[in-house]
């Protein structure tokens, strides 16, 4: 059973003076997202992302295209749809800051016809599920990023919603905040919630994901579990590491139309290749020939970051 | 969505805008000191263009004697809509600001609701202000006020705050289409404090200019104030204008509530929510 | 390596000119440019509508002033220019901490008073196109006339009171720039300068202590040499030799002032928050 499911959906932004330029976020996106889990949307900056999650949240009306969240249509039953729906969005921004925590939660939970007594326990069971115990009653103002990063998720928890949005709820985040969060959304996806994820993070996104869906140019261009998606750019992943003359191992990689990549005098080549046993053959080959010496040599699967840069055709 | 809901809507904002208030103290020393320096400067500028007592040509346009309580009242009035201008019609302006716009939208709580709850906070938070300034300005120049008929002057001051409110909910839907709502809420205070004949008799305007005053509710309000508080006016004097007032005043919440909604449902189409 | 000194004018010029774009890049958005255009035209046309109900006897009639449209006009007009540089200075090194510039300005070698004074001078130059727009609306609207051979004085009075009101400035930069909303306390001063200033009426009317101190604001004198000059043609001379105290005075102390609350805040190691 899909708690999500869009099809089709397209959407262009008119911006500038007379709308004259035209920005399509979106050409026929189509998505099934199961019941109780997490799925994450990568894609780079003005891939469609957040245009996806705003369609979907009911901020945005698609041009052309349906989407159901929760059994609802998100154009025609928008109000059924906010009922069943949490949204974070990333930043600091979208709290009032002179407020509590508290009285943040306090006057969402109203908007979402909580009654009183059952928001008070549900806002004291989200303040410790988010970790913000002694800090409920402190304005908003004086959290730490992460701190608000947690208030956002509880705010967003607030209507106990079967569908959790998040756009990028970890930017800006130093490691520890950001573990804290992961740590957040893995026990939200564990109380059987469905989650869409919108990151940047790529290890983040494997982590976490149940299934992934990588967005370019407004199309979704690859989709499945992680693994599957490592696995549609085939091949394998190898690194080899050289020493020797100053930029000698940086003219190889392009030679080979490798990536180089370099960390005091060691120069690491790597690239994604069908076949890593002619592959190293040529690397060592030509190593030897240039007065290269060859200090590691590593074959593995591609990481879920370098399946999404060749897929979307980022640097290799 | 029942009305216990909606009223728990009103409520919640009406307290979160009490709650946001009261951390910025010098705004609130602002609503405060402002009307009492502006009525001031009215009433030293009367009296020095005026010389001592009444002038005949003030008196010419029905206000003879002292125009102290005059100015307090059209100051009073004009405070109390200038500032629901800011609560009301600046309500939505001011979640964008806070960036909160897209979360309060995507509430399925009803906007009217959040609209009601910022304008009662705003008429709660404005009357106040304006009734404390007013009686410092009369404890600092003294005004002699003659009210025969208290119930037509309770009736006319609730109802020109119905009619300042109804300005506000009507600006909230002109503000919702820019995004210079900031200045353009700094910039209507000038032409209403003209227009609505606050710091003057209206009819010393040309007729052309009179008729733009007629079209605001304010200013009827204002003159039945003034007419039942410093001419003793009664209900049967002043009723043509209440009722003028309040059918302007339902025209203007109403024309402000369907443009809040017209131009959400536009900036839901065209991705505008955030820069709404 | 280094080691550039700059020197003052040219710590002032950089600063006049990055502050005036600054200015202008503000009210380039239609919604000031209809604020610029439209609160002087209703601020003429209410002493317009009070000019209707004047008297002979009146005070600002015995004092010569026979068009009290001219004479709220021109107080209005130069009242503005004025409080803009008082009140700019403090705004702008709010915004400065704010946007977290003003650890980097105060890091330079560059002359405090010239970055401050330039500062204020770029957005007079803005404010300056406010003095004209009335000037405008008073003579086309309403058929206004100004003694032109009054102009040297009137700009002599009113260079003395922009002096005087930029050291009232720096000081009160000091103290604003500490608090959170130096804009509300700003818009709260403004009718009370209003007031004491005798914007919309000589100060003469104003109860005996009151009128003490408005006199020691350069923007009283100022509005009464400028109005002296242009609507009557007969300049308050011996005022401008109280002006040119009032800069000086002022001057002194807005630099004394903002000195010692930078050395304070070096001391106590928050120069971004100040």
């Amino acid at each position: 059973m899909y708690t999500i499911e869009a099809e089709g959906l397209e959407k262009e932004y008119r911006i500038g003076l007379l709308s004259k330029r035209r920005v399509k976020a979106l050409r026929g996106v189509s998505l099934r997202i199961q019941k109780g889990t997490l799925y994450s949307l990568l894609g780079p900056n003005g891939a469609g992302k957040t245009t996806l999650v705003k369609i979907l949240a009911t901020l945005l009306i698609p041009d052309a295209g349906w989407a159901r969240v929760a059994g609802f249509d998100v154009a025609r039953e928008a109000v059924e749809v906010r009922k069943r729906v949490g949204v974070v969005l990333g930043g600091e921004r979208a709290l009032y800051w002179r407020l509590t925590g508290w009285s943040n939660l306090w006057f969402f939970s109203q908007l979402y016809g909580i009654p009183p007594a059952e928001a008070r326990r549900r806002i004291r069971e989200l303040i410790e599920l988010v970790g913000l115990q002694g800090w409920e009653h402190v304005r908003v103002e004086n959290y730490s990023k992460g701190m608000k990063q947690r208030l956002h998720i509880a705010r967003g928890l607030l209507n106990d919603p079967e569908v959790l949005l998040l756009d990028e709820p970890t930017i800006g985040l130093d490691p520890a905040a950001a573990r804290e969060v992961r740590g957040l959304i893995r026990r939200i996806v564990a109380e059987g919630r469905t989650v869409l994820l919108t990151t940047h993070y790529m290890a983040e996104a494997e982590e976490l994901s149940d299934r992934v869906g990588i967005i370019s140019g407004g199309r979704i261009i690859a989709e499945g579990s992680p693994g599957e998606v490592k696995k549609i750019i085939g091949g394998r992943m190898v690194l080899v590491s050289l020493t020797g003359p100053p930029g000698e191992a940086s003219r190889l990689a392009a030679l080979l139309g490798a990536r180089a990549r370099s960390i005091d005098r060691v120069t690491t080549i790597e690239a994604v290749v069908e076949d890593e046993e002619e592959f190293i053959d040529k690397v060592l080959g030509e190593a030897l020939r240039r007065g290269l010496r060859v200090r590691r040599v590593e074959v593995r699967e591609p990481s879920l970051e370098e399946a999404f840069i060749k897929l979307t055709g980022g640097p290799r | 969505m029942n009305i216990v809901y909606h009223a728990r809507v009103i409520k919640a904002v009406a307290v979160r805008d009490f709650k946001i208030r009261i951390t910025y103290i010098p705004w609130i020393m602002n609503s405060l000191l402002q009307p009492i320096a502006w009525t001031l400067i009215l009433v030293y500028a009367y009296r020095s263009i005026m010389g001592p007592g009444s002038s005949e040509a003030l008196a010419a346009h029905g206000w003879a004697g002292d125009p102290v309580g005059f100015l307090i009242l059209g100051q009073v009035l004009l405070s109390l809509f200038n500032a629901l201008n800011w609560r009301a019609g600046m309500a939505i302006q001011r979640e964008r600001w806070y960036g909160t716009l897209e979360l309060i939208l995507q509430a399925p709580a009803s906007r009217i609701a959040v609209l009601a709850g910022s304008s009662l906070f705003g008429l709660v938070d404005a009357g106040w202000a304006s009734f404390l300034s007013a009686l410092a300005v009369i404890a600092l120049t003294g005004a002699t006020f003659n009210v025969a008929d208290p119930l037509a002057a309770v009736a006319s001051i609730l109802l020109a705050a119905v009619g300042a409110l109804s300005m506000g909910i009507g600006l909230a839907g002109l503000y919702v289409l820019t995004r210079s709502a900031g200045p353009i809420a700094v910039a209507i205070q000038h032409p209403t404090r003209f227009f609505t004949g606050s710091s003057f008799p209206l009819t010393i305007l040309p007729a052309v200019l009179q008729y733009v005053g007629y079209a605001i509710p304010l200013t009827y309000g204002l003159e039945a104030v003034r007419r039942t508080m410093l001419q003793g006016a009664g209900l049967g004097d002043v009723g043509p204008l209440l009722y003028r007032l309040l059918l302007l005043s339902i025209a203007s919440t109403m024309l402000g509530v369907a443009m809040v909604r017209w131009a959400e449902g536009v900036a839901r189409r065209n991705g505008w929510l955030h820069t709404f | 390596m280094g080691g550039y000194t700059p020197s003052k004018l040219q710590v002032l010029r950089a600063s006049l000119s990055a502050y005036a774009r600054d200015v202008l890049a503000l009210y380039s958005a239609w919604g000031f440019i209809l604020v610029r255009l439209s609160v002087p035209v209703f601020m003429v046309a209410t002493a317009w509508a009070l000019s209707k109900i004047a008297s002979p006897s009146g005070l600002v009639a015995s004092l010569g002033y026979v068009d009290y449209v001219g004479y709220v006009a021109l107080g209005f007009a130069f009242f503005t220019m004025l409080t803009t540089t008082l009140f700019e200075v403090g705004e702008r090194i709010h915004r400065e901490m704010v946007q977290g510039t003003l650890e980097t300005v105060l890091l330079t070698p560059a002359s405090r008073l010239a970055w401050l004074i330039g500062g204020a001078l770029g957005s007079l130059m803005i404010s300056m196109a406010d003095v004209a727009l009335v000037t405008v609306y008073y003579v086309t609207l309403f058929r206004g006339e100004v003694h032109l051979g009054g102009a040297p004085y009137a700009l002599a009075g009113l260079l003395l009171s922009l002096a005087g009101m930029t050291g009232m400035g720096i000081a009160l930069a000091g103290i604003v720039v500490n608090l959170k909303e130096p804009h509300a306390f700003n818009v709260m001063l403004t009718p009370f300068l209003m007031l004491l200033s005798g914007m919309m009426f000589p100060v003469e009317a104003l109860p005996g202590p009151v009128e003490a101190v408005s006199r020691l604001i350069p923007v009283t004198h100022g509005i009464e040499v400028v109005r002296s000059s242009l609507l009557q043609g007969e300049p308050a001379i011996h005022l401008l030799g109280i002006l040119a105290l009032e800069a000086i005075a002022y001057t002194v102390v807005g630099y004394t002032v903002f000195r010692l609350l930078e050395a304070r805040a070096r001391r106590l190691g928050g120069l971004g928050s100040f």
